[in-house]
Formats: C-alpha cells, sequence, structure tokens
C-alpha cells in the first residue's frame, strides 16, 4: 500500500476544473467562467483515510485543453507531464452538461495514461436543464471509474478522493477500452431538446447590432460609477483612519527617537504607505469583486466574440479584449493571462499593448486629476467611459501597428468557446476578492511603497549644493516636464513610481501643504494641492495621458521579460506606451497654447 | 435517400450557414490553417448535426451549437469545414427524435432496476 500519491487534474477548459482543486485541496486559486483561465500548473495537498490507510495526496492542476496534440505551448506542457511527470491517477473533469465533447479528450488521456477517473462536475447545473447521467452506464461504456459531483455545492467530493485512493493504490491496471465519446455519451446522458436555449437568447440580445454596445457600455459604465463613488467614501474614512494612527503612533514614538529615525520612519516611510493604502484600497477591493461576478457570469467571452473583427482588422485577434480587461486590474496579471492566445504572434501583440489600459494601479490618479477638473461622480464615471474608449482604439491603432511592423504575419486560427451562463455566488465572490484584494494591497504597501517612501524622503532631506536631491531632479525634469503639459514635480513622481503605478498620486503631492503635524503632510484636500502648485485644466488632461499611456511598472516589465523571454520584446513594451503618451501630451500642450 | 447530385448541389462551408440553420458535417480539411486537429477534438467531426446559433455584433466570427456547447468560428477558419443543409424541419426532427431516444432509454433503465 502506498502512502504517497500523485493525481494529475484535467479536462476541457471551463468545465469547473478549478472549483475541483480548491474544493479538494483548500487552496485559493481565481476561477473564472470563460474558456482559459487558469495558466500555469497548480500544485495542492489533501490527505484521506480509507480501508485503514492514511494518504497523503499530491493534486496537480493542469490547465484547461481541448487535447493531447499541443495546439499551444500550455496543451504541449500538459501533454508531456501526463506522460512523463510519475502520476499515479488523472482525474478528468467533464461538464455533465457538454459530456459527448469532454469524453474525446479523456480518450486521448486514456491512451497515455490508464488509470483514469471520469468526474462528471455541475451536476447541478445539469439538473436545472433537464440533463441526467446515468453513472453505471457511463463506467460501462467507458471502463472507467466514474464520480458524479457539483463541486462549488461540495457534492461527490468524499466519493472522489475514494476514487482517487482506489485506483492509484489497485494493483492491476484496467486495460483501455476504445470506446467512441459521441456514443458513450449518447448511451449515458438524457437530456431535453436544446438544453441551452435560455443562453442562446441572452446571447441574441447580446451579439445584436441594437442592442450589443448599449448593454455591453451600461455594464462598463456601471462598474466604473460604482468604483468611483463607492472608493471616494471609503477613502475619507480610511484616511481618517490612518491619520489618527499616525498621530497617536506620532506622539508615542517622537520624544524617543532621534530626528533622523523618525523622519526616516515616519515622514518617509509611514506617510507613503498610508497614503498608498488610503488611494488604492478602496478602488481595488471594489473593481475586483465587480470584475470578478461579471467573468464568473461568463459575460467576457462574449465581448471576445463582439470584438473579434475589430482586432482581427489589427492583426490580432478577439481573446486581446479578455487580456485588456484582466490588464484592467492588475498589467502583470493582463501579461500573463495573454497565455490564452495561442499564435505566439498575436500574443506579442496583446503583451506589448496590455500596458495600455491603466491597471487599478493608476485609477487614484486619474479619478483625482478628474475631480480636480471639477466633475462630479456621474460626469466623472461617463469621462472613465470615455477613456476606456479612448485606450481601446489607442491599443487597437498600437496592434496595427506592431502588426504591420515588426510582429508582421497572417491571422490565425481562432475558437472561442461561449460558455453557458451561470449564476455567479454572489456572497461569497464578494467576500473573497474583497479580503484577497485586502491583503494582496497591504502585501504590496509593504513591499513597495515602504521602501519608495524613504528613498523619497531621503531626496527631500539630502542637500546637495544647498538644495536637496529632489530640487535637483525637479529641476532637470521640468524642461521636458513642460514641453508635455506637466511639470518637473510630475515627470519625476511618474519616474520614482516605476516600481508601483499606485506611488504615481503620492509622489505628484509629496511635502505639499500646510507644514504642520508632519514632514509629507497627508493631503486630502488633493484640489487645493493641486492648485497650489499652479496647475490647471490642461494639465490635469496631460497627467490622464500620460497616466494611461506610459511605460509599465517594474512587475509587469519583469512578467513581460519571464514570459516573452526577449530583452528586445520587454524594451519595445517600455517604449511604445511611453512614447505614445508622451507625443499625445505634447500634442494637446501645443493645441491648448494655441487656444488659451 | 439523397443521391450524390443531391449530396453535392446541397453542400456549402460552415462558415455559409445563417444564424439559425442546422446541417450536417461532411468533413474538415486544413486549408494551410493548422486547424483541423483542433476542430475535430472540439467536436467538429463527420457526421455531427451543426446548429448556426448567432452572429457576432459586427458579423464575424459566427457561433455554432456543436455536441452540446457553443464555439465561435471566424469565416476564414469556418471554410475549413464542409457541410450539408438540412431543412429546418428535419432539423428539428432529428433532435426531438434524439431527446425521446433519450427518455426512451432512461425509462427502459429505470424500468430495469
Amino acid at each position: 500500500m502506498r502512502d504517497k500519491i500523485r493525481a494529475a487534474l484535467c479536462g476541457n477548459p471551463n468545465v469547473g476544473k478549478s472549483t475541483v482543486f480548491n474544493s479538494l485541496t483548500g487552496m485559493r486559486q481565481h476561477t473564472g467562467n470563460w474558456a482559459g483561465k487558469t495558466v500555469g500548473c497548480a500544485e495542492g495537498h489533501f490527505s484521506h483515510q480509507k480501508d485503514g490507510g492514511e494518504f497523503e495526496v499530491t493534486l496537480i492542476d493542469l490547465p484547461g485543453q481541448y487535447s493531447l496534440s499541443a495546439h499551444s505551448p500550455e496543451e504541449k506542457e500538459a501533454a508531456d507531464f501526463l506522460a512523463n511527470g510519475e502520476i499515479d491517477c488523472a482525474v478528468c473533469v467533464c461538464d455533465a452538461t457538454v459530456l459527448s465533447r469532454n469524453l474525446i479528450l479523456v480518450r486521448q488521456i486514456y491512451d497515455i495514461c490508464p488509470r483514469v477517473i471520469i468526474c462528471v462536475n455541475l451536476i447541478d447545473e445539469a439538473k436545472k436543464k433537464g440533463i441526467s447521467i446515468d453513472k453505471q452506464v457511463l463506467e460501462r461504456e467507458t471502463g472507467c471509474p466514474v464520480v458524479l459531483c457539483a463541486a462549488r455545492r461540495g457534492i461527490g467530493l468524499c466519493e472522489l478522493k475514494d476514487a482517487i485512493v482506489s485506483i492509484s493504490t489497485a494493483d492491476e491496471v484496467p486495460s483501455p477500452k476504445k470506446f467512441d465519446p459521441k456514443n458513450a455519451a449518447s448511451l449515458s446522458v438524457t437530456s431535453p431538446p436544446d438544453p441551452t436555449a435560455a443562453d442562446r437568447k441572452i446571447d441574441k440580445i447580446l451579439s445584436s447590432k441594437v442592442s450589443g454596445i448599449p448593454i455591453m457600455l451600461a455594464l462598463v459604465a456601471v462598474v466604473f460609477y460604482l468604483t468611483l463613488s463607492l472608493s471616494s467614501y471609503i477613502s475619507e474614512y480610511l484616511e481618517m483612519f490612518l491619520d489618527f494612527i499616525s498621530l497617536n503612533l506620532n506622539t508615542f514614538f517622537r520624544p524617543h527617537l532621534p530626528d533622523f529615525f523618525y523622519g526616516a520612519i515616519f515622514d518617509g516611510i509611514i506617510a507613503t504607505v498610508f497614503r498608498v493604502i488610503a488611494v488604492m484600497l478602496p478602488p481595488m477591493a471594489i473593481f475586483f469583486p465587480l470584475f470578478t461576478l461579471l467573468e464568473d457570469l461568463g459575460f467576457l467571452p462574449r465581448v471576445a466574440f463582439n470584438l473579434d473583427r475589430c482586432f482581427a482588422c489589427c492583426g490580432s485577434c478577439g481573446k486581446q479584449s479578455l487580456t485588456m480587461l484582466m490588464g484592467l486590474g492588475c498589467n502583470s496579471a493582463g501579461v500573463v493571462g495573454c497565455r490564452i492566445i495561442d499564435s505566439p504572434r498575436e500574443r506579442l501583440i496583446a503583451v506589448i499593448t496590455n500596458s495600455l489600459v491603466p491597471c487599478n494601479g493608476r485609477f487614484p490618479m486619474i479619478i483625482a486629476m478628474l475631480s480636480c477638473m471639477g466633475l462630479s461622480s456621474v460626469s466623472a464615471s461617463a469621462a472613465m467611459v470615455l477613456i476606456f474608449f479612448v485606450c481601446i482604439a489607442v491599443t487597437l491603432l498600437a496592434s496595427k501597428f506592431l502588426s504591420s511592423t515588426i510582429l508582421k504575419g497572417e491571422n490565425s486560427s481562432f475558437t472561442l468557446e461561449l460558455p453557458p451562463y451561470r449564476v455567479p455566488q454572489i456572497w461569497r465572490v464578494i467576500v473573497r476578492s474583497v479580503f484577497d484584494r485586502t491583503i494582496f494591497v497591504l502585501g504590496r504597501a509593504v513591499s513597495v511603497s515602504a521602501p519608495a517612501g524613504l528613498v523619497l524622503w531621503l531626496t527631500m532631506t539630502t542637500n546637495i549644493g544647498g538644495e536637496s536631491i529632489y530640487s535637483h531632479l525637479v529641476s532637470l525634469l521640468d524642461p521636458i516636464g513642460r514641453f508635455a503639459g506637466m511639470d518637473g514635480r510630475l515627470l519625476l513622481a511618474f519616474i520614482m513610481a516605476a516600481p508601483a503605478a499606485e506611488l504615481a498620486l503620492p509622489l505628484a503631492l509629496a511635502g505639499v501643504g500646510d507644514g504642520g503635524a508632519g514632514f509629507l503632510e497627508f493631503t486630502s484636500d488633493i484640489t487645493s494641492a493641486f492648485l497650489q502648485m499652479g496647475w490647471n485644466t490642461v494639465t490635469a488632461v496631460c497627467v490622464i495621458i500620460f497616466t494611461l499611456f506610459h511605460f509599465p511598472c517594474l512587475t509587469t516589465l519583469l512578467t513581460i521579460k519571464k514570459e516573452t523571454g526577449s530583452m528586445k520584446y520587454t524594451v519595445i513594451s517600455a517604449a511604445l506606451p511611453t512614447i505614445i503618451g508622451y507625443s499625445m501630451c505634447v500634442l494637446v500642450s501645443l493645441v491648448s497654447s494655441l487656444f488659451i | 435517400m439523397k443521391t450524390s447530385e443531391n449530396i453535392k448541389e446541397n453542400t456549402k462551408y460552415l462558415s455559409e450557414m445563417k444564424v439559425g440553420e442546422s446541417a450536417v458535417i461532411v468533413q474538415c480539411c486544413d486549408l494551410g490553417r493548422n486547424i483541423e486537429k483542433r476542430l475535430c477534438d472540439i467536436g467538429f467531426t463527420s457526421g455531427e448535426t451543426v446548429k448556426c446559433t448567432n452572429a457576432s455584433m459586427l458579423g464575424d466570427p459566427l457561433a455554432y451549437l456543436i455536441r452540446g456547447s457553443v464555439i465561435a468560428l471566424r469565416k476564414a477558419d469556418g471554410k475549413c469545414v464542409t457541410v450539408t443543409a438540412v431543412p429546418d424541419e428535419d432539423a428539428e426532427a432529428l433532435t426531438e427524435i434524439s431527446a425521446a431516444e433519450s427518455k426512451i432509454r432512461g425509462g427502459v433503465r429505470s424500468d430495469a432496476r
């Protein structure tokens, strides 16, 4: 009897494989309702007792694949792993509503790895549609053990663990049965004439020329409106709370610390970290759950479906719209998400243009500039939607440029699955997402903003030739900044925010205020700070443009280097957005100087 | 029984199907787009019934119902699949027959227990 078992989890995309994985191992992996969401392998563990023995099972979650014929690098990886990965059994997760197609992969896996368990997931969904599966018939037809489950409700998981242990520890290896997937499915599945009828109706509305665009626009606008209005409320309270903490720490530590350390810690590190948390946490904690809900619903593939033609005209593919949406959350995640694009050429285009979409970290700067321009919540949301469209347009143009110059090639073939709409587990998504995002922001604040704050404080307090390093840098950058409608301080803020986009706003406002309690005063009234610096509407517009189109943050650049394996494309990814942004700012600045 | 002339007359490309139309797949070929294997793996195999369910807002790609799931294909890729059109009444009859077969099997199984 073996104590350690290695099991691979495989299956078509979008069958709830990651839900099965999470439920068995308790590990948190982000799942979303569109084909291709899991990128990369994850390993998890669980223990199970059976027949008096204790077993430690390592479960490896492979990315979803339609076959083992290696259409993309990820599918090849999965196929190699199944053949050589020294696994004791393979669990093939299938969607009960699409069994006929899912069994094609099962049949292929059976040829490589004879110990296969067919895990028919989403039986709760199937039941709603009137579909039922006969377990005995399926086992007889395929020759594999079958487990029926609904992973998100916890049904069938114990049975699955039992089956994994049984098949891995059995002495006899069952011989592969040459079954026909369609035949096996038709014998074991009972189904009404068209179980997908309801989904089709919704799709007709979403992709109709008349109602498609307004609906997509409306959804995007609602997400932005909720994010903007709720986050300004939360930011206020968060600021008061952090101010309170900062004041108390201040009073407690001031007498005990020498001036230098006090300044470094409180005015450098703590002020910056608190400021970043106050501006970054609320938008992230609202946008991500909303976005996840849309994802889980199954709405996103429809966006790719509708927009594919635009992207195809620019030499790219509709899946790029999905990577752009991921980039709205975090550009680094968007770059990794480009793995859903099979064609290497189109994948590169998507990677290079991903940072032309603003990540959550850049929202605070944009929101701040919009409020400084005097826009109300409603008009600010309308402005955000407009901004979103500008980003899409620029991305399309940049893609067209790349595919006409350095990334020339034919449009690849393209298959996209439109999964059934699923009601998301709303409460669970919101709670888990808010929790995840909060931890992420706090973690980043400590690891990135803290050192950045320290560096900023040092540049502001270390003097060379009578002036601080900070002032020298600002003067140096001033001409370059002013030419583009900004100034040296703003440009320096963007440069110093290279480690993390959310640093830009706090850095831009560093040292502005009445003085008083701290060297870096916690400026909650951004508008007055804005005016104090002599900035106007043109400045605000140029700052927004440059925020949208400039070099990606260091994390993203590192990710690009890792994903593409090429220094050349990493440099292009940094240069292209910067050139676009700077040129647009110069244009705006020149045009406005003619009229104002 | 269809004659061979009828079959040739009725064949067209998947990309030429209209929304709401059903067809039976004759064959998939490659046309240099490296898609034949992928189409088979997704379920586009000879003899399979396919229905064009809806078109994208901009007309391309088109969505097809095959083996219970909906797959979107660009027109350029749809040219790789040849189908025989099935008149609407026949298509409905086909799906009803398979649903009835399912029910009968289900009934037999539950009787057998």
